[in-house]
């Protein structure tokens, strides 16, 4: 984690700009791949007990056109739990974030690239969310509500809390940041 | 208690109070009719679905009238007097800086808005305020739907000069936060007349009827009544000698004549949409004026409700210039100028929209708006034609196989070859999406171009940004393509399957705007 070079006072000089296409990437806490598999494993688990339990059961005999479809589901819930689990590995890898001076981007996506960049100029407020699990372990989501419109909340989930908090304390002391609120 | 018979120019100076030696006012009595209105536009709204049942039982009623006035003045009796509470409990107090308001008979209310929160004024005049010239001033705030006040029935010289008031003080906070000189302000900006922009003949809206339908609306109005009027219509034909159901019967009518009549009757029925349509945009468009006023745009319109919305002009996010294809047959633009957008069933209310301008009128106002734009002379790019393969090949041609070929072994041949003309007409609209695609920018604006038959003009000053975002696929990423979406407070923009290095440095050039600039976005 390079949050140090974030707090820089270095002047902006147009020649010295750095392109969104040369950002410097920084991946998500390792904990939110962890987190996700988890949850994704507990869940297909979960999921094949019921069936498989529903197959086992003595009370009551599944309808006749019914039998097969279970048995399916034995061996197809597994197989989806398992590529579910690799899919989302490999788009947690992807997911990144990065700041500048003036802007907080984030990018994911596999196949389909998406880099959402919110200048810190804009946003309205801002918010640290976590979830029960997040709390668990000290994993954030950061949200940057601007006047877009909340279709285009920018967020940046599975961060590590104290990284949260300093993204939250970067963009609250930022010398533009939420100047429109004082302009009224 | 009455503001009303004081003078025009006098109610500023309740304005240099304090709060405390302000005193609560209540407004005129004629707004008792509005509370009115009010009241019985609730009791509609809520039991609209039983206005069917009760024609049904028009016959009943009929018979035992008795009950009937009985009920109906017992319901007039409520609304009066609610009215009238209403209006009782309904006060406001203005004072150095802010409106209170106090109202509600039940639940009481009390609402303080300070006036350097407001964000647009607009003044409504419906028809009964219209022979004594009374009016309401509406006060929206950027937030919530919640939060806007509304001082119900104010004399027009007093709401004009409440309005200019909260105006001249948003203009001189602008101009110096520390509040160093406003009266000299005030004092500047009375005498400083409202500029003419646009204005709208009658002739304009019945263009803009004909191209905008607004059939909808009636349609919407009208929907209890369908059955009922289709009866009554077949009646009345009858009795003129027109007999609409053997007129189509295929029994007693060639089929070459039930054709003939059926052409006909769509083309009266197009006819009567459209005349309801022109209805519709004179009643909302009726002496529509667009003027200027310092940094403030007003609008006026209306025929039965006149309605006056002002807009700041630094709440301006982008000018819209819109055109169908029946615009582009007469030559007509309509252009909007946006601002935020904050909550969607507030969309229409919040844009300024002039209807059916020629083009040479909407470059006039862009330009005025936008003086160092260059939207008539700047040469568009047009997005790359593999836009137009990915729709086709995504959606168009699985859609188009599978739905055709179910057709076929359905034994449905002809179906299946009738499906091909809405497949063309999708393929045609996917061409003409391409075609219309457009991007350009100089060094302070965009411009997007896009439309199907018809095209629309976005133009924005980059420095509004809210957000971009940057998209690319692997394979846009092989042809050295992008997408890129633009978002701003009145909503987003995007360009699909650009040149990626157009791409980038449309979002560079645009966050660089925005972030050295420092300028407020509203």
């Amino acid at each position: 984690m390079s949050t140090e070079g974030v707090f820089s006072n270095t002047q902006l000089l147009s020649e010295q700009l750095t392109p969104l296409q040369a950002l410097q990437p920084e991946p998500l806490a390792r904990r939110y791949r962890l987190l996700r598999q988890g949850v994704n494993a507990v869940f297909f688990s979960l999921l094949w007990l019921l069936v498989f339990g529903s197959w086992l059961q003595p009370w009551w005999a599944l309808p006749a056109d019914m039998a097969p479809l279970v048995f399916h589901a034995l061996w197809f819930i597994p197989l989806l739990g398992l590529l579910r689990a690799a899919y989302r590995w490999q788009a947690d890898k992807h997911k990144h974030f990065a700041l500048r001076e003036h802007d907080i981007s984030y990018s994911s996506g596999i196949f389909f690239r998406k880099m959402i960049t919110q200048p810190v100029v804009r946003v309205q407020h801002i918010e640290l969310k976590q979830g029960p699990l997040e709390r668990k372990t000290a994993l954030a989501r950061l949200q940057l509500f601007s006047a877009g419109g909340a279709l285009h909340t920018f967020e940046i989930p599975g961060l590590d809390l104290t990284q949260a908090q300093q993204i939250r304390q970067f963009v609250l002391q930022h010398k533009d940041a939420l100047q429109d609120e004082q302009q009224q | 208690m009455n503001n009303n018979n004081e003078p025009a120019a006098v109610p500023l100076a309740e304005l240099n109070q304090t709060v405390s030696q302000a005193e609560w006012h209540r407004v005129s009595p004629i707004a008792i009719l509005y509370f009115a209105v009010a009241v019985l536009r609730f009791f509609v709204g809520q039991f609209v679905y039983l206005i069917p049942p009760f024609i049904l039982l028009f016959n009943r009623i009929k018979e035992n009238p008795g009950l009937a006035i009985g009920l109906l003045s017992g319901l007039l009796l409520l609304i009066i007097t609610a009215a009238v509470l209403k209006y009782y409990y309904f006060q406001y107090r203005l004072s150095a800086g802010t409106v209170e308001i106090r109202s509600g008979v039940v639940s009481k209310k009390y609402l303080n808005l300070p006036f350097n929160r407001i964000q647009n004024i607009k003044l409504e005049q419906p028809l009964f305020y219209r022979p004594a010239d009374y009016v309401c001033l509406q006060l929206d705030t950027a937030g919530s739907v919640h939060q806007e006040a509304r001082l119900v029935a104010l004399s027009r010289p007093f709401a004009e000069s409440l309005k200019q008031h909260i105006l001249d003080l948003r203009q001189t906070e602008a101009n110096a936060p520390e509040h160093t000189r406003p009266e000299h302000a005030a004092a500047v900006s009375a005498s400083e007349p409202e500029q003419l922009l646009n204005q709208r003949s009658l002739a304009d809206l019945v263009i803009h009827g004909i191209s905008n339908n607004r059939i909808w609306l009636f349609l919407g109005l009208a929907a209890p009544f369908y059955n009922q009027l289709a009866d009554k219509v077949l009646d009345v034909l009858l009795q003129a000698g027109i007999d609409l159901p053997a007129m189509f019967d295929p029994t007693q009518q060639s089929w070459f004549v039930i054709g003939l009549y059926a052409v006909s009757l769509t083309m009266f029925i197009m006819l009567l949409l459209t005349l309801f349509s022109i209805l519709g945009s004179v009643l909302s468009f009726y002496g529509y004026t667009l003027h200027k006023k310092q940094d403030n745009y007003i609008r006026r319109s209306g025929l039965l409700t006149r309605h006056e919305v002002s807009m700041k002009f630094s709440r301006l996010q982008w000018v819209a210039l819109k055109r169908d294809w029946l615009d582009m047959l007469l030559g007509r633009v309509n252009l909007s100028f946006e601002q935020i957008n904050g909550q969607q069933q507030f969309a229409t209310e919040q844009k300024i929209m002039v209807p059916s301008v020629t083009p040479a009128e909407a470059t006039t106002l862009l330009a005025d708006a936008y003086p160092d734009n260059q939207l008539r002379q700047i040469a568009f790019n047009p997005v790359s034609k593999r836009f137009i393969w990915r729709y086709l090949l995504l959606y168009w041609l699985p859609a188009g196989v599978v739905g055709t070929l179910l057709l076929w072994l359905q034994q449905q041949q002809t179906l299946a070859l009738l499906s091909i003309v809405p497949l063309v007409f999708w393929a045609l609209l996917i061409v003409m999406r391409w075609y219309r695609y457009g991007y350009a920018q100089d060094n302070n604006y965009c411009y997007i171009r896009r439309g199907y038959f018809g095209v629309d003009y976005y133009c924005f000053a980059k420095y509004k940004l809210q957000q971009v975002q940057f998209k690319q696929s692997w394979l846009m990423r092989r042809a050295g393509l992008c997408s890129v979406k633009l978002v701003m407070a009145s909503g987003a923009l995007e360009i699909p399957f650009m040149a990626e290095t157009d791409g980038r440095a449309i979002l560079e050039q645009g966050l660089y705007q925005l972030e050295r600039s420092n300028k407020a976005w509203m």
